[in-house]
């Protein structure tokens, strides 16, 4: 408990602070409107209700949410590797890459509707559409940039390939790769709330549309808090991985 | 212990001559160290031999054969980078073993690699260290512990121990020295790049000294096994500060050349400027 609130009291302050300043703003001086900003008890007071429903639409996010972040990462990190590695290939595919990634993904959803058979694939595309642009341009940036000299270590111990793919260029790379992995994670989340918002039963963003829509916005507010909720939680393990696999640069 | 022989070595990096007509060989198990000014091409004749760069297969041969590239039986110790910093002191000796001896286990790799700790002289509990996590004479240590564990027969040092305090490269320098002559007929040929004249002497057999690239070779010296300098003699016998001096002049020509060129080369820039500035003034 002590180490928690030596690692993590200052956070905890501040999301404190935040607290009060809201109920001061709204339950306290009355600054914001009830109606858009209710008070944070009676937000509190919804959750025994509205648990099940928050809890399914986590579900049903973090299904279309894995499934695409994850494909993105694969796809990305190996396509970027490739391009990454081979000059030529680099020359050819980049004014390619800068084109088709400069498309703000949303414009796409017409496109996905059409194409894709269910809502669900419709979305895992957008989804990871927008991860996949940040994630490949990271990586063969990252690939690019590997200093020479681990390479030519490498070379020395007559790697082959696949190890020094693995052992090598891959660690080499991991600090800018993970960079972009990690704006990957927050653009997908946004592009989850965008994706939720056709065609879809149940989810995060949904829960929040479906009741803006009938102007709860007591139940707004608990969807905004629940999904904020999640996003650190991921982002947290997210930070945990990340530590782990660099391990070894300075700043861990 | 394999033959290297240069027979009129050039080298450009884009049209530029590096090396214009070395021509050297030296014979197995000798411990060649180069000496030369920054920029003469030492590093480059090394990553030659190293196969980092591509030679004309006629005009450097290791063992009667071209390079045509990097070889398990060349080991190379660079200045910096030697070791890989996501992994552990001695995961870096062990990947490097896994490499040459495909069919031994992990166990055996760590024995062998541990063996090399020690006889680098370090701690076994670095072993489990990030190179972060070690001073740059521990990993200068692991790096060399890594080369000698591969027992390759041709040993390229680029510089190893040039960013390393005195006592430390001077320890390093005794370790290296002493685990060349313990194997004795079997003796590992090693290409030694070093700034320091006085490194050269304790270490080598036979001395070469480069010229101002495009460079070859404007000095060597060959030493026996009576006549080779050790530690206690290095700055007391005689002949050893006469060829010292005679090196540290040689270098200094150098420097003096090179300085006089780039003169040269400045005074030639700001007369054709003015020479521009004149016709201009005149139209």
């Amino acid at each position: 408990m002590l180490k928690v609130i030596k690692d993590y009291g200052s956070i905890i302050l501040i999301g404190v602070c935040i607290l009060i300043g809201y109920i001061l703003l709204t339950d306290g001086f009355a600054v914001l409107s009830s109606f858009l900003f209710p008070s944070i008890f009676d937000v509190l007071k919804l959750i025994p209700e509205y648990i099940n429903q928050l809890f399914a639409g986590l579900k049903s996010s973090l299904y279309l949410l894995v499934t695409a972040y994850v494909l993105a990462l694969v796809c990305a990190i190996a396509l970027g590797t490739l391009i990454g590695l081979k000059s030529g290939l680099r020359k050819n595919a980049t004014p390619y890459i800068n084109a088709f990634s400069a498309i703000p993904v949303p414009l796409l959803t017409p496109y996905a509707i059409n194409l894709f058979p269910t809502f669900k694939a419709a979305s895992i595309f957008l989804i990871w559409l927008a991860a996949f642009w940040v994630i490949l341009g990271t990586t063969i940036g990252a690939v690019m940039s590997i200093d020479k000299r681990y390479l030519e270590n490498a070379a020395t111990l007559e790697m082959p390939r696949l190890e020094k793919l693995f052992r090598v260029i891959l660690p080499a790379a991991s600090p800018a790769i993970l960079v972009g992995c990690s704006v990957a994670l927050t653009l997908s989340f946004m592009m989850l709330a965008v994706a939720e918002m056709f065609g879809a039963s149940s989810g995060m963003a949904y829960f929040v549309q479906y009741y803006s829509d009938f102007a709860r916005f007591d139940l707004v507010m608990l969807g905004f808090l629940f999904t904020a909720a999640v996003l650190v939680f991921i982002m947290y393990i997210f930070d945990k991985i990340k530590h782990r696999i660099l391990h070894w640069t300075i700043n861990n | 212990m394999l033959e290297v022989s240069m027979n009129n070595l050039q080298f450009s990096y884009d049209k530029e001559l590096v090396l214009d007509g070395v021509n050297y060989k030296a014979r197995a198990g000798k411990f060649v160290c180069i000496l030369g000014l920054s920029g003469c091409g030492k590093s480059t004749l090394l990553r030659l031999i190293g196969g980092l760069e591509k030679s004309n297969p006629e005009q450097l041969l290791v063992d009667g054969k071209p390079v045509y590239g990097p070889s398990l039986d060349r080991a190379m110790v660079f200045q910096d980078y030697g070791l890989f910093p996501w992994m552990t002191a001695g995961e870096n000796i062990c990947i490097a073993l896994k490499q040459k001896y495909k069919t031994w286990d992990k166990h055996q790799r760590k024995e062998v690699a541990l063996k090399w700790v020690n006889n680098l002289g370090l701690d076994e509990e670095l072993y489990d260290k990030l190179p972060l996590n070690l001073s740059g004479g521990q990993r200068q240590r692991f790096a060399t512990a890594r080369a000698f564990a591969l027992d390759a027969p041709l040993l390229l040092m680029d510089e190893p121990f040039g960013a390393l305090d005195a006592v430390t490269s001077a320890l390093l320098q005794d370790t290296v020295l002493e685990l060349w002559q313990k194997e004795k007929e079997n003796r590992k040929t090693i290409f030694f790049v070093t700034h320091s004249v006085d490194e050269a002497l304790l270490l080598a057999t036979d001395i070469l000294v480069l010229g101002q690239a495009p460079s070859k070779i404007i000095y060597t010296h060959s030493f026996t096994e009576e006549t080779k300098p050790r530690r206690e003699t290095l700055y007391t016998d005689p002949a050893v500060l006469d060829l010292r001096n005679r090196l540290t002049k040689i270098i200094n020509d150098e420097i003096a050349e090179k300085a006089y060129r780039l003169h040269e080369q400045k005074m030639n820039i700001t007369d054709s400027e003015n020479n521009k500035s004149v016709k201009k003034h005149i139209a």
